[in-house]
């Protein structure tokens, strides 16, 4: 199962890319290359949240891969980075705040395979955002930058569910 | 995309907070605050807004407790159109908010202060967080992702989705419950009520060697606030508000819709937290408590009889330490579970009469439930087109805030000495505000990752110390 996670707030601008994008791929699915379309895929499951919490670490462990989408802070508005979420990569392993609820990808990952034995090959997209005060429209940059990402995202999704897919 | 960019993620932190300490001449811990220090402004833009839409905004103001939102104002919204809704929708709104009661303090638990107690208030701060507990007591972290879940689950099914569920709405719910539905919730709830024993069981193991944070904790005289209801057991939908004082001594007991004859509101300039208090004592004097803690201490039994073993026990403690918020919350939760058990059993639970219809008939309107972290008051005032005029929300963590104030100087006090913040010392004075859960999700926003700052003044002003976390 692939699991593609948008998380953020959908009334603070920017903040809501995540949820934006992936609401959007699952309404309107990702045509692959041999026809299919990821809507049809069974093997994808669409998450729109507005904040990472520890619930996920269950079906996180059962994904064979998380694909995160995430607003971030940054120079360069509508700019989008991929990280691989990777066992190598180092991470400040501190709980992400006193008395503060959200989780981190890194932390879901972690926790998911120390109590469930199996952690997943996870991405992680962030896209820069501009503005993130209150409202529902993107920034320009972002809106610019939305046909890119929407287009990486939809290959990404094809790449990592090619394997599952019926041969035509 | 091979370039190495170092990324500051946005995250979903619950406002931006900061705590105050301040110094006398002689070095020692004179007075100190707990700042909220971002503005929502809820109350102002939902003017003009036609009433009908208040559930579904109001559930905006939160990610973490949008259901105790949505309940209050659904609440208020029956008022305005001064209807009396369904019982089966009773039924399941109750449903929905202990669902909510549940996956709440499993966070707030499991989550946010189970490191503390399993690891130590002294540990590294590297491990004194889930993903240790996770380590260190496998069991313990597990039980609280199962327990999150459940909780998730129910408000998803009843409501169609985990965050912001629109199924609660002014007059009911929108769809009744079906056997499909009941029956998976009721096979969920053997597998919790294990869980949530054998959580009470660990933690009455381990509570006992924090008898120095038991005694700092906020332990002091307040009157405590809840709602009740006539047979004196744990209420979270509906009933009558009641104050009592340390003694746990009736002070007094009004409908929910007269809150304001008791209850204002005094502001203070360095914190966008408002601080309610009692009237008849005056501001600060009027200082009172809500949430788990308050509620264990108002009922006179919890209703079901896992729960009301446990209250048994609760009561033989000192009721007037903040510390036994811990032990109040793992209780609710072996309540909301028995609770929703006997809930889904009623005989008309499946009923399909959900829903009252009614235009406004009414210019104000009044909702009071209990919301994981306390009392919640919404209150709304509307033109002859259903246009609301005024809103004013008082929200738990604000009830609380007096205390939580006293409580991080009690706490000062005790553990602060000399000119640096240590970590052990910045550790307790966070765990105290911990063990009330403050939300400050109703201020949730993307300025990235600061959600404290603790700032140590010297009787000038100036900034002796300071850390950011």
């Amino acid at each position: 199962m692939i699991l593609v996670i948008g998380y953020g707030n959908s009334l603070c601008g920017d903040d809501g890319i995540g949820p934006y994008v992936v609401e959007w791929l699952a309404a309107n699915g990702a045509t692959l290359e041999n026809g299919a379309t990821v809507e049809h895929v069974e093997a994808v499951e669409y998450l729109v949240l507005r904040q990472l919490t520890p619930e996920l670490i269950e079906s996180i462990s059962f994904a064979q891969t998380v694909i995160f989408i995430d607003a971030a802070l940054g120079n360069r508005p509508g700019e989008f980075f991929l990280r691989e979420l990777s066992p190598a990569i180092p991470y400040n392993k501190e709980a992400p705040g006193a008395f503060s609820h959200f989780a981190s990808p890194i932390n879901l990952l972690e926790t998911a395979e120390s109590l469930y034995g199996r952690r997943p090959i996870a991405y992680l997209y962030s896209i820069t955002g501009l503005n993130f005060d209150l409202g529902s429209s993107f920034s320009a940059p972002v809106e610019a930058a939305l046909p890119q990402l929407l287009g990486k995202l939809k290959s990404r999704i094809a790449l990592c569910t090619s394997s599952a897919l019926p041969k035509r | 995309m091979s370039r190495e960019i170092v990324i500051d993620p946005v995250t979903r932190i619950e406002g931006h907070s900061k705590i105050t300490i301040q110094l006398d001449d002689t070095g020692n811990v004179q007075d100190a605050h707990f700042h909220v220090t971002q503005l929502r402004g809820f109350e102002k833009f939902v003017e003009g807004r036609p009433f009908q839409e208040m559930p579904s905004l109001m559930a905006r103001i939160c990610g973490i407790c949008p259901v105790s939102h949505l309940m209050a104002s659904s609440k208020a919204c029956d008022a305005l159109m001064r209807v009396n809704i369904p019982r089966p929708a009773v039924h399941l709104r109750r449903i929905m908010n202990l669902a909510q009661i549940v996956q709440s303090h499993a966070l707030s638990f499991f989550y946010l202060s189970s490191p503390d107690l399993l690891l130590g208030m002294d540990a590294p701060p590297e491990q004194r967080n889930l993903f240790g507990v996770a380590q260190a007591n496998p069991q313990l972290a597990l039980g609280g992702v199962q327990m999150r879940k459940f909780g998730q689950q129910i408000i998803e099914m009843l409501g169609g989705k985990r965050i912001h569920p629109g199924w609660v709405v002014p007059g009911g719910v929108s769809e009744p419950l079906s056997s499909d539905k009941r029956d998976a919730i009721l096979k969920m709830i053997p597998d919790v009520l294990t869980i949530a024993q054998n959580t009470l069981t660990w933690y009455k193991q381990v509570f006992e060697r924090y008898q120095e944070e038991i005694d700092s904790f906020a332990n002091f005289p307040s009157l405590f606030l809840a709602l009740v209801n006539d047979e004196e057991t744990l209420e979270m939908y509906d009933g009558k508000l009641r104050f009592i004082d340390s003694e746990m001594n009736l002070v007094t007991e009004i409908a929910a819709r007269d809150y304001e004859s008791v209850i204002a509101e005094a502001v203070e300039p360095s914190s966008y937290l408002k601080s309610p208090y009692f009237k008849p004592l005056g501001y600060p004097d009027g200082i009172y408590r809500v949430g788990p803690l308050a509620r264990l201490n108002i009922v006179q039994r919890c209703g079901t009889p896992l729960a009301d073993e446990e209250l048994v026990e609760f009561r033989k403690l000192d009721r007037n330490s903040s510390f036994h918020f811990h032990y109040a919350r793992l209780i609710e939760i072996l309540y909301s579970i028995e609770k929703i058990q006997q809930l889904l059993n009623e005989p008309d639970i499946l009923d399909t009469r959900i829903r009252a219809h009614a235009s406004p008939n009414r210019h104000h309107g009044i909702g009071v439930s209990e919301a994981p972290r306390g009392t919640l008051i919404h209150h709304y005032e509307i033109n002859d087109d259903g246009l609301i005029t005024r809103a004013n929300l008082i929200i738990a963590t604000g009830h609380n805030n007096l205390a939580m104030n006293r409580g991080v100087l009690q706490v000062a006090q005790r553990f602060i000495t000399g000119l640096q913040i240590t970590d052990g010392m910045l550790n307790r004075v966070e765990a105290v505000i911990r063990a009330f859960d403050p939300c400050l999700s109703c201020s949730t926003h993307a300025i990235g990752q600061m959600p404290l700052q603790i700032q140590l003044l010297a009787p000038d002003g100036a900034v002796i110390d300071e850390v950011k976390r």
